[in-house]
């Protein structure tokens, strides 16, 4: 084991992931993947395993489980706090864009609600009220802090959920080097 | 009790805490709690799901904390904990990929082509979907966690005897 490489560095690649992870779940249109129980996180995590993987050689010791966590969980320190850097750039440089469509979609939402008649008025007035707070205090820097902290509760346990997910699909088969060869 | 099944039993309360407060958003609004703690439950969630209420289970006239398919994902998560509970859990196996990928695909379709507008996806196909890929992800998951957990806690014990050597 002496002669051994180490492994790779896995700062470099959870920079690129939690990077990608972070414009994901900035942008406005293509945050949309998050809303199924996070998945562009949860591909981001796979996608930093097998990024990962990639860099591993012969000479170096397999890719462990625990590597893979460890992994997922930069990947997803880092997504959170890209994805706010990307927010902050997004409001400087094109105002509440992402505000405007959140409030367009809940808008449309109530609307086909309330065409279909399935919720009465009273909880459809509830909604409205909830959809157009929750949007207003997600802008202000009290709800900006707190979604900051959500992000990096919620970011690196399903980073690590997808790096764990990548593991399983992606390991190699490990050779026993200390069998040796029958003659 | 061996530590790797200690670290499941918590991994599987964690789980089983995440899911009950699924159901805590609708039930605290019923019940009449303080809004602040409702708005906390429904905002957390709001992270991790898009919570529209045409397509979310209702308890009640409260919707849960996070979409059909969510929950379907999540409950279909914890069944498959519970299963795997009685399962050897020191040998970190886990099915082959395509297992996976079939569990996966009906999901993944029944998103797109609803994206695509070429079907609607409905209540059921989201329930149907979502309990399928739910399902399976703890086998995937869960082996190579306490494999890791594992791993993490024998390299520090190392370490530890070596600083004491």
């Amino acid at each position: 084991m002496l002669f051994m490489k180490t492994k790779p560095d896995k700062l470099r690649v959870s920079l690129i992931c939690g990077t990608v992870i972070g414009a994901v779940w900035a942008i406005p249109g293509l945050n949309l993947i998050n809303c199924c129980c996070c998945a562009g996180v949860i591909l981001g995590g796979v996608l930093a395993v097998y990024l990962y993987q990639q860099e591993f050689t012969e000479e170096m010791q397999p890719m462990e489980s625990s590597d893979a966590v460890i992994l997922g969980i930069m990947t997803g320190g880092v997504a959170a706090v890209s994805a706010l850097v990307f927010n902050l750039l997004l409001m400087a440089l094109f105002g509440d864009v992402a505000g405007e469509m959140a409030r367009e979609l809940a808008g449309s939402l109530i609307e086909r609600l309330e065409e279909s008649g399935s919720l009465p008025s009273e909880a459809l007035d509830q909604l409205k009220e909830e959809f157009g707070r929750s949007v207003t205090q997600s802008r202000t820097f009290i709800g900006i802090l707190a979604d900051l902290f959500l992000n990096l509760i919620i970011n690196p346990l399903f980073a690590m959920l997808g790096a764990l997910i990548g593991f399983s699909m992606f390991k190699r088969k490990r050779i026993d080097n200390t069998q040796q060869p029958q003659a | 009790m061996d530590t790797s099944r200690r670290i499941y039993v918590f991994c599987l309360l964690a789980v089983a805490l995440w899911c009950s407060l699924i159901l805590l958003a609708p039930l605290s609004k019923l019940a009449g709690f303080p809004s602040a703690i409702t708005s906390v439950l429904y905002g957390s969630f709001a992270h991790v799901c898009h919570q529209f209420p045409d397509r979310t289970l209702f308890l009640g006239r409260e919707p849960l904390g996070v979409c059909a398919r969510c929950t379907a994902i999540y409950f279909s998560f914890l069944v498959s904990m519970v299963f795997l509970l009685f399962r050897n859990l020191q040998r970190g196996i886990v099915p082959p990929r395509w297992v996976l990928l079939i569990a996966a695909v009906p999901m993944a379709v029944d998103v797109a082509l609803s994206v695509a507008g070429i079907h609607t996806s409905t209540t059921e196909t989201r329930l149907v979907t979502g309990i399928l890929a739910g399902g399976v992800l703890p086998f995937y998951i869960l082996p190579p966690f306490l494999e890791a957990v594992r791993q993490l806690t024998v390299h520090r014990g190392d370490a530890v005897h070596e600083n004491q050597a």
